[in-house]
């Protein structure tokens, strides 16, 4: 076979999510295994790829290859259709933590050279992939500086696909598709209205605004994409890089453009648990054909369909009593029992389900046994699991492999590993649990989708994993941070004592911050915390009078780091650690902050929410004399002002 | 009998021409001209065409017999009736259409006295009758400004531009506002974006100022009487009240129509009287793809903004700009415009004596024109007297203009009354009313406007 060399058709891959979202399941199972309607991600990944017209495909592992190099083989072995038609690498590295380091070593590597497909193993999808390629480098023969074009499914703003996620405003020119902003909001976030910049609207004559797009995690990339990502390497994610490119258009000479994926065609990303099961659903209801059941590449026609959305496979039995009302696949070798009712669930082989069951919007695995009268909703058991009788499994429990659930138990949102029982850590449980109260009465009118059970985006719970910080001290702070903090330090202290220009001072930090790869939020912290350990202070005696001096000095500084209000919130845990830290501040952390609240540098919507983060769990600042005084002074200074 | 019309026309001819430059002694916007005839002829005429056969015209008092006369010698077949509103410097576009609550019993058209379009004006009635709409406007994507060297004093105005979103599936009308009203971000919320799923923001649209409304937008404006003007405050009004559900529960609504008092919810005029809403129910058909809503989202009040195509001709004359502009578009533009050739190029009652016009010229009745002149592309309004050795090129003179002997004029426009003694060279300038230019002016790029003071002296 002769494939023209020049116009190879090359996927990128990347074979892991860099999430916990999938915890516990995902701790023992690569995602590419993961089941989605009986069928693994790496088999409909490769299937789409192949039908898609792709001619390589590179899957980068960071984790777990050898399993996937080893199925790979296997698949060889037995000709799967793919494997005529493309070329399949697979690449290991241990290190790389995020995406941002995956694309790092794929330009060191030097793994690509022309335009690519980059996507996740969790994207499932029926586009032309090789006909979108070409859009791209039609785009980017207009556009020198065209580095990705995102793909982007139009979906109504009720559609579960965005109401799970984290959803996206993008606006863009509307006659070239060029991306002029593009924003995530938070699940659920409350603003009420979006600021567009005038000039920006002035100067395009037709500007298309998107708010209800669903992301399926594809985007086609230019050459120019994997040394950007080496060029900055604060870039950990696609949205640090999409962020990045939009903010420094000029600079980096790059910019981006999205397509809109036409009508019929499917594209979505498993990201979480409600989006795994709506695409389960989407999947059995024919929308990403040919990843369908009824074709028969993964399935080699072994399915019955039998009416309403009901499959099962030739081998299965079903018992004379049993109802299957919707959306049920039955896996081969599965024997349902007497009186079980199963609705809107996947059961998969060799599982033995007995009588007097209730299944409902539940994920059961392979070689599972549920024995008599249990009630599964809403839940996951993965394989070789025992449910003993009477069980109730309800509001998203998660069964992990080879676990017992005792006779008569009672499960409601709580995980199991093999055996022994493990609820969720306590906040975590609480949380989730008042938050599963509030949606039960929203969605009752709504079609049912999802368990029912929110489960925390680990990017998204900064506030958390910030705390970590603040309640250890400065020696146990890993090393890289610590030497940047004493950088900090060291460059304002110079910088206070020659009277350097604040502007250099800047450039400074930001160089130490590269050079130690800081995240902006920690930069953010450490130069607040820097600026409350200098040794000015610490050897004053009025910390006060002094801290006020260096204010007015480093007020540049400060204002260009502390702007936005996540960064505002940065600072004041700063403050917070700081106090409880430094002997030198005891006692002042009230005149510190008031002294912030001074130049307006923290304004008091941000004051508030840190009183009640505060209080909510108890830190020791909460009670001290100094914040309380301060925070009684604003409450009655912002009734005057009322 | 009272005959029953489905839309009225309300022709808005009252406006001062705040955009133009001062030249000092009124002149009144909608007896500009253009080409042949002045401005408020073309929106007339564009009624006329869509078969229209009477419209209401809204008139300051000191034009009303200036454009009764004006419009004598204009060939229309539409009945139009003036009706004066006093003339207060704060009357907006809203308060001059209050003045006629006592004719309006349908629903009404309201067309900008200085629109000049070519488009076919049943594409935008169309857009109302098929949504059943409480709005209809019309915008022209004519691209970005062209760029014309303008006569008088350089100065560089800035355009009002308006920012408005369109829903690009469902041709909704969703926002709008006026691009001066934001300093830094444009605020747009969330809801809108949530809900209408292809939704442009354009801003460089030109708002063509015709409104099609129902009747009960008409009567809420009146009772609400919080408008001054229509394109400022009562479009976007209701524009933004799409987004809102009515408040009081339905049986309420329909009987709360007899007491109009002011406080009264804009759903107490929007009300059904037929069985639109079964209609709607049992129809298939929706106007939007994704989601669950019903058609048109449940919304009870529906804007709509229809945008013809490029080609279309479509200009405001209220600026010097476009009123330049479309002097010079306007005889390439005609058939278009009226669907008919200009026949009557030079008037029956002028008296021409030279041979040296182009047929890019036209003479209005009783002018006199000497020989030996050359007048290329010139529009010379009535009773003007152009003597002998006049070169006129691009140049559009109004009403009693005198040009003595000997003037070379380009690109030049002459208001009404004025005078250029012999001998004048003026390029790009303009003239202002009843100004006397004196002997052997030679100037680029000027203005010539009369004081205040002189103006009484002179008459």
């Amino acid at each position: 076979m002769d494939i023209d060399k020049e116009n190879i058709v090359q996927a990128v891959v990347i074979m892991d999510t860099f999430n916990r979202n999938f915890s516990p399941i995902s701790d023992t199972l690569p995602i590419a295994f993961f089941s989605v309607a009986g069928v693994s991600l790496i088999d409909y990944l490769l299937e789409s790829l192949a039908l898609g017209g792709v001619d390589e495909a590179i899957l980068f592992c960071c984790q777990d290859g050898f399993k996937i190099k080893e199925y790979l083989e296997k698949c060889k072995y037995e000709k799967a259709t793919w494997s005529l038609t493309m070329i399949v690498q697979v690449i290991m590295s241990d290190t790389c933590q995020t995406m941002g380091d995956v694309m790092r070593e794929i330009d060191a590597a030097a793994l690509v050279r022309d335009y690519f497909i980059l996507m996740g193993v969790n994207s499932v999808s029926n586009i032309n992939y090789a006909a979108l390629l070409e859009q791209h480098k039609q785009i980017c023969k207009k556009d020198k500086g065209a580095a990705m074009t995102l793909l982007y499914k139009k979906v109504s703003w009720e559609h579960p696909l965005i109401k799970f996620e984290k959803s996206i405003f993008l606006a863009a020119d509307a006659k070239t598709g060029k991306v002029l902003i593009h924003k995530k909001y938070k699940q659920k976030s409350s603003e009420k209205s979006i600021n567009l910049p005038l000039e920006l609207m002035l100067s395009h004559s037709e500007v298309k605004l998107h708010h209800n797009l669903a992301d399926a995690n594809i985007a086609l990339c230019s050459p120019s994409v994997p040394p950007l990502f080496s060029d900055n390497f604060d870039f950990q994610s696609r949205d640090d890089f999409i962020h990045g490119i939009l903010i420094n258009e000029e600079i980096l000479a790059s910019s981006l453009y999205y397509i809109l994926i036409k009508g019929n065609d499917y594209a979505a990303a498993v990201t979480n648990w409600k989006t795994y099961k709506i695409i389960c659903r989407d999947i059995m209801h024919n929308w990403a054909y040919p990843l369908s059941i009824e074709t028969g590449t993964f399935y080699q026609n072994n399915y019955i369909f039998m009416r309403n959305h009901n499959f099962r496979d030739k081998t299965s039995t079903l018992s004379r009593s049993c109802s299957l009302t919707e959306d049920v696949l039955i896996g081969a070798d599965t024997h349902v029992g007497d009186n079980t009712v199963i609705c809107k669930s996947v059961v998969g082989k060799k599982c033995k389900i007995g009588n007097n069951i209730v299944i409902t919007g539940s994920h059961i695995m392979n070689n599972v046994t549920i024995k008599d009268n249990c009630k599964i909703i809403n839940s996951f058991v993965d394989n070789n699991c025992i449910i003993e009788e009477k069980s109730i499994l309800d509001c998203g429990s998660i069964i992990t492999s080879n676990a017992n659930v005792k006779a008569e138990s009672e499960l409601r949102g709580s995980v199991i590993e093999s055996t022994e029982i493990k609820r969720g850590k306590a906040l975590s449980k609480s949380t989730s649990e008042t938050e599963w109260e509030n949606e039960s009465t929203k969605s009752e009118d709504e079609e049912y989708i999802g368990l029912d059970k929110e489960w925390s985006d680990s990017e998204s719970c900064y506030s958390s994993d910030s705390s970590i910080p603040s309640t250890v001290d400065v020696t146990s702070i890993p090393d890289d941070t610590n030497m940047f903090l004493q950088e900090v330090i060291d460059s304002l202290v110079r910088g206070y004592e020659e009277k350097l220009q604040c502007d250099y001072l800047i450039l400074e930090i930001n160089s130490s911050r590269y050079a130690y790869n800081i995240q902006l939020n920690e930069v953010n912290f450490f130069v607040v915390r820097a600026l409350l350990s200098m040794p000015v202070l610490t050897q004053s005696k009025n910390v006060i009078v002094a801290f006020n001096d260096i204010l007015k000095y480093f007020r540049t500084v400060l204002f260009n780091y502390i702007k936005t209000k996540s960064s505002i919130k940065d600072c004041l845990k700063a403050v917070e650690d700081s106090c409880l830290n430094c002997e030198w501040l005891e006692g002042k952390a009230g005149h510190i902050i008031n002294l912030l609240y001074g130049i307006d540098l923290v304004d008091e919507d941000s004051l508030l929410e840190w009183q009640a983060e505060l209080r909510e769990y108890g830190s020791l600042l909460a009670q001290e004399a100094s914040v309380v005084k301060f925070f009684e002074w604003l409450e009655a200074a912002s009734e005057e002002s009322d | 009998m009272h005959k029953f019309m489905e839309f009225q026309a309300v022709v808005l001819a009252a406006g001062r021409g705040s955009r133009l430059p001062d030249l000092g002694g009124l002149v009144s916007k909608c007896l500009l001209p253009v080409g042949p005839y002045p401005v408020l002829w073309y929106s007339l005429n564009m009624l006329e065409k869509i078969g229209l056969q009477e419209t209401i015209v809204l008139v300051l008092d000191e034009d009303k017999s200036n454009i009764l006369n004006a419009l004598e010698k204009c060939p229309l077949k539409i009945k139009y009736e003036l009706i004066v509103i006093p003339s207060d410097d704060d009357c907006g576009t809203a308060n001059s259409l209050q003045h006629i609550s006592s004719c309006v019993n349908s629903d009404l058209l309201v067309v900008s006295g200085d629109v000049i379009t070519s488009i076919n004006l049943n594409e935008v009635l169309n857009l109302h009758r098929k949504h059943d709409a409480a709005l209809t406007t019309l915008f022209f994507d004519n691209g970005p400004e062209e760029w014309i060297e303008l006569p008088g004093l350089k100065y560089r105005v800035k355009p009002d531009r308006d920012l408005v979103c369109i829903d690009k599936e469902t041709q909704r009308l969703v926002f709008l506002a006026s691009a001066s009203d934001f300093e830094e971000n444009v605020k747009i919320p969330r809801v809108l974006l949530k809900k209408f799923d292809s939704i442009s923001m354009y801003s460089r649209l030109l708002d063509a100022h015709v409104y099609i409304m129902k009747n009960w937008v008409y009567k809420y404006m009146v009772a609400s009487n919080k408008f001054t003007s229509v394109k400022g405050e009562l479009v976007p009004h209701i524009i933004k009240k799409q987004l809102s559900k009515p408040k009081r529960s339905t049986e309420k609504r329909g009987t709360s129509e007899k007491h109009v008092d002011v406080s009264e919810d804009v759903y107490d005029f929007a009300v059904d009287n037929g069985y639109e809403d079964k209609i709607k129910e049992m129809s298939l058909y929706n106007d939007h793809q994704h989601g669950k809503k019903g058609v048109y989202y449940n919304d009870i009040i529906r804007c709509y903004a229809h945008i013809p195509d490029k080609t279309v001709f479509g200009i405001r004359v209220n600026t010097l700009h476009s009123f330049y502009l479309s002097n010079n578009k306007i005889l390439s533009k005609w058939e278009e415009l009226t669907g008919s050739a200009l026949e009557e190029k030079i008037h029956p009652d002028s008296n021409v004596n030279t041979n040296q016009i182009d047929a890019n010229s036209t003479i209005g009745s009783k002018s006199y024109i000497s020989e030996k002149t050359s007048i290329k592309t010139t529009f010379i309004g009535s009773n003007c007297i152009i003597e002998k050795k006049v070169k006129l090129t691009n140049c559009i003179l109004m009403n009693n203009v005198t040009i003595k002997e000997g003037c070379d004029l380009r690109d030049c426009i002459i208001y009404m009354g004025a005078t250029l003694e012999s001998g004048c060279q003026l390029q790009h300038c303009l003239v202002g009313p009843h100004h006397v230019v004196p002997i052997n002016t030679v100037n680029k790029h000027q203005q010539y406007t009369e004081t205040t003071d002189s103006m009484i002296t002179l008459g």
